[in-house]
């Protein structure tokens, strides 16, 4: 059985643990199994090696042989400048490698910003009393509190909630609160709603919960050690620059083995002869060639970042120019994460229809207006202020919510308002509408007919071909979500930021 | 399903470790209706109350579930033990936990070493096979693998790394016995592959061969245990007997 269907007891069972807590030895005991709590990094290879690295790729090599062989050449005829040019290029390679090496090391730095996402104390019972521990000495089994605020240090399965609502946006990117239960769910555990994540945030309520995974092995872990798997291919810069070194040692080999013969013909002694190839060999190989490509890509990354664009990787400057499709994530990052009332469409425009709306768009809704400020999910906070702005508070009493789901895509409540009793839904089109039998056209309910249908449908696309999001407002007066009465299109925005367009057009 | 286990032994231990070794053997034993024998291992002197509970605990569950099950408290080493048990009692299989005795090449019979690292995730869902080299065991490796693809109803992934005939016979094995799989085939061994894999398939248990001890295994033998020591999920790591083959 796993942790999100077991029942109380049964977890209890599964982690080894009471109700009191983990004892401080079998605490200890399973600190030393399964380690500390925390994020770190499974370092693919050391850092002595990250640096030694940058001494041996390629061109780097090339440039050694052009080293040494200017130092022997020094040594068979000194006095020629040889031994300059030598320290030269070995001045070139330590300057190169040691700027490499940098970019390298800051952009392996990911996972610190990782870290940042997990608190650093936590209330917890052990030994049936309440201690703070550090968030890195959790181990599973261990029995803490969930509060409001708090971040969640660790995979937990809760067993007791008030209320508790917590927001998986580190995890999954999706801002929509989750309201945590200690009941059994079946189903996987990511999706389970008796499970907080270490990295999401708790925004209302407390609770209490049981660390079952830490550290690595954790939903935060998994993605921490994801971004720790991906393979860098070299750059198209990269592969042309390999391939250029390769040629021109081959080439410079070749030409000075040429020059080599030549003197042989010419019957110069065989050291005269090496020491001629020697200096052609140097001479060809393009020392200039690393720093120059470095200092040239140092400068586009400075001259981006007048742009406002952070190039971590130098290499990254060429690789851009060579980018075909540009792959973005859109709301908060293309857009301003600010969802408005853009557009509405009424079968009917009469002041009946629209209050009907607006007291849709007010009630069934869990935002909140609080403290002079809107809490909640965006669109709904949207939906909220838009009807606000239009009507005061609105009596009425809620008995009851269905709510929201990724699958049926909407949401209803059943509320007693003016002494009826009525079910209000708002939704995607493509649900909520089937479910639609008749449509409000100002204190009458008509039939929905097929024109009407057609004639909301063409309203929809065209809302949608403006980039809107839209939902259906409909309601019941019989049983929640059947034979449901159609009020409205709302269609909403979430404005693009102001520089987007230029961006983009540029 | 034909089963070469027909005598599973298990080590319990005191602790929440053996817990995963215990869970495993029991469903393991359910589903091909294996002879069960839990033994729990003390040392001189040593209180083993709690080790007498747990025993009685598995042996209450293997009951309800309709197994012959055996329960022994013994006192000694445990390598000693369990060598003595498996020759007396013909053991075909025997899970120990990931802190189970060394020297466990020696005993003569087939080894599970569990490692659990989530206790959350006990039951896997899903399942990920890591198959490599030649595979000489092709066939008690498809009767585990179909063995836990019926105990847990789950979602096997299998990973096959290396070019071996052996696969493919494995593999039509699997397929005739109505196994549900994804395969995936790589060249060579590579750490970094086989943990994007886990992760990525969100695989709950890794079920890998033990590496062979020869010297010209080093190198993967190093990958391997780098693969052990840094497992993003439940482990076992399952040495076949060659027994099993004939």
């Amino acid at each position: 059985m796993r942790i999100n269907e077991a029942p109380l007891e049964e977890v209890f069972r599964l982690l080894k643990t009471t109700e009191n807590g983990l004892s401080l030895s079998e605490a200890q005991k399973r600190l030393t199994y399964f380690g500390y709590n925390e994020i770190r990094e499974i370092r693919k290879r050391s850092l002595l090696l990250m640096f030694l690295s940058q001494f041996t790729h390629f061109l780097a090599l090339i440039l050694w042989l052009a080293a040494l062989l200017a130092f022997f050449s020094d040594f068979l005829h000194p006095g020629e400048g040889m031994r300059h040019l030598g320290w030269a290029i070995v001045t070139v390679i330590i300057i190169n490698a040691l700027f490499a090496f940098v970019q390298e090391y800051k952009a392996e730095r990911a996972i610190e910003k990782l870290k940042l996402l997990l608190p650093s104390k936590v209330r917890a019972i052990r030994e049936g009393r309440e201690m703070e521990l550090h968030v890195r000495e959790l181990v599973p089994g261990d029995l803490i509190f969930l509060e409001e605020g708090a971040k969640v240090p660790a995979d937990v399965r809760v067993i007791e909630a008030y209320g508790l609502v917590v927001n998986n946006a580190p995890l999954t990117g999706e801002s929509l609160p989750v309201s945590l239960t200690p009941e059994p769910q079946k189903g996987e555990l990511f999706t389970s709603k008796n499970i907080a994540f270490a990295g999401a945030t708790v925004l209302s309520g407390h609770g209490k919960g049981i660390v079952f995974a830490t550290g690595m092995h954790t939903e935060f872990g998994r993605i921490a050690r994801l971004t720790e798997t991906v393979q860098w291919e070299p750059t198209p810069l990269q592969r042309e620059i390999s391939y250029t070194s390769k040629s021109i040692a081959l080439i410079a080999i070749l030409i000075g083995l040429f020059f080599f013969m030549i003197g042989n013909l010419l019957k110069r002694t065989f050291w005269e002869n090496f020491t001629f190839a020697i200096g052609v060999i140097v001479a060809l190989v393009p020392e200039g060639m690393l720093p120059t490509v470095t200092l040239s890509l140092a400068l586009g990354s400075q001259r981006l970042a007048r742009r406002k664009t952070l190039v971590k990787k130098l290499s990254a400057v060429e690789a851009l120019g060579s980018v075909t499709v540009i792959c973005t994530d859109k709301t908060g990052t293309l857009t301003q994460n600010k969802m408005e009332v853009k557009r509405l469409w009424l079968p009917e425009s009469s002041e009946e229809t629209f209050k009907m709306l607006l007291k849709i768009a007010y009630l069934c809704n869990n935002a909140a207006f609080v403290n002079d400020q809107y809490k909640g999910d965006p669109t709904e906070v949207a939906l909220l202020k838009f009807a606000r702005q239009k009507i005061s508070k609105i009596e009425a009493q809620r008995l009851s919510e269905i709510p929201f789901d990724a699958e049926r895509k909407r949401m209803t409540i059943l509320c007693e308002m003016e002494g009826k009793r009525l079910a209000l839904t708002k939704g995607a089109v493509e649900t909520v509408l089937p479910l639609c039998t008749h449509v409000l056209y100002g204190k009458e309910k008509l039939p929905f007919t097929e024109d009407m249908r057609k004639n909301l449908m063409e309203t929809y696309y065209a809302m949608m071909d403006e980039g809107l999001r839209v939902l259906l407002f409909a309601y019941s007066e019989d049983i929640p979500e059947e034979n449901m009465i159609l009020v409205g299109l709302v269609g909403l925005e979430d404005p693009p930021r102001p520089e987007v367009k230029e961006a983009i057009l540029n | 399903m034909r089963t070469i286990y027909k005598k599973i032994l298990v080590q319990i231990s005191d602790d929440f470790i053996s817990e995963g070794a215990a869970y495993f053997a029991l469903k393991v034993a359910r589903e091909v209706k294996s002879h069960l024998v839990l033994c729990f291992i003390h040392e001189r002197g040593q209180e083993f109350e709690k080790g007498e509970r747990l025993l009685k605990k598995y042996f209450l569950e293997a009951e309800k579930e309709g197994l012959k099950v055996e329960a022994l408290i013994k006192e000694g080493r445990p390598f000693e033990i369990l060598e003595d048990l498996i020759k007396k009692e013909a053991i075909d299989l025997l899970f120990v936990p990931g802190d189970g005795p060394k020297k466990l090449d020696q005993l003569l019979c087939s080894i599970a070493i569990v490692k659990i690292v989530n206790l959350g995730k006990l039951h896997p869902k899903r399942i990920l096979f890591l198959l490599k080299g030649n595979l000489p065991s092709w066939k008690e490796n498809a009767n585990l693998i179909e063995t836990f693809y019926h105990a847990f109803k789950t979602k096997v992934f299998l990973v096959c790394c290396g070019k071996s005939e052996n696969f493919n016979k494995l593999l039509f094995h699997l397929e005739k016995a109505g196994v549900k799989m994804e395969v995936e085939f790589y060249p060579s061994f590579s750490h970094n592959i086989i943990i994007f894999q886990i992760l990525s398939k969100r695989a709950d248990l890794l079920i890998l061969e033990k590496t062979d001890q020869r010297i010209l295994g080093f190198l993967r033998r190093r990958e391997s245990q780098k693969l052990i020591r840094e497992t993003p999920c439940n482990l076992i790591i399952f040495r076949p007997f060659s027994k099993h083959e004939n």
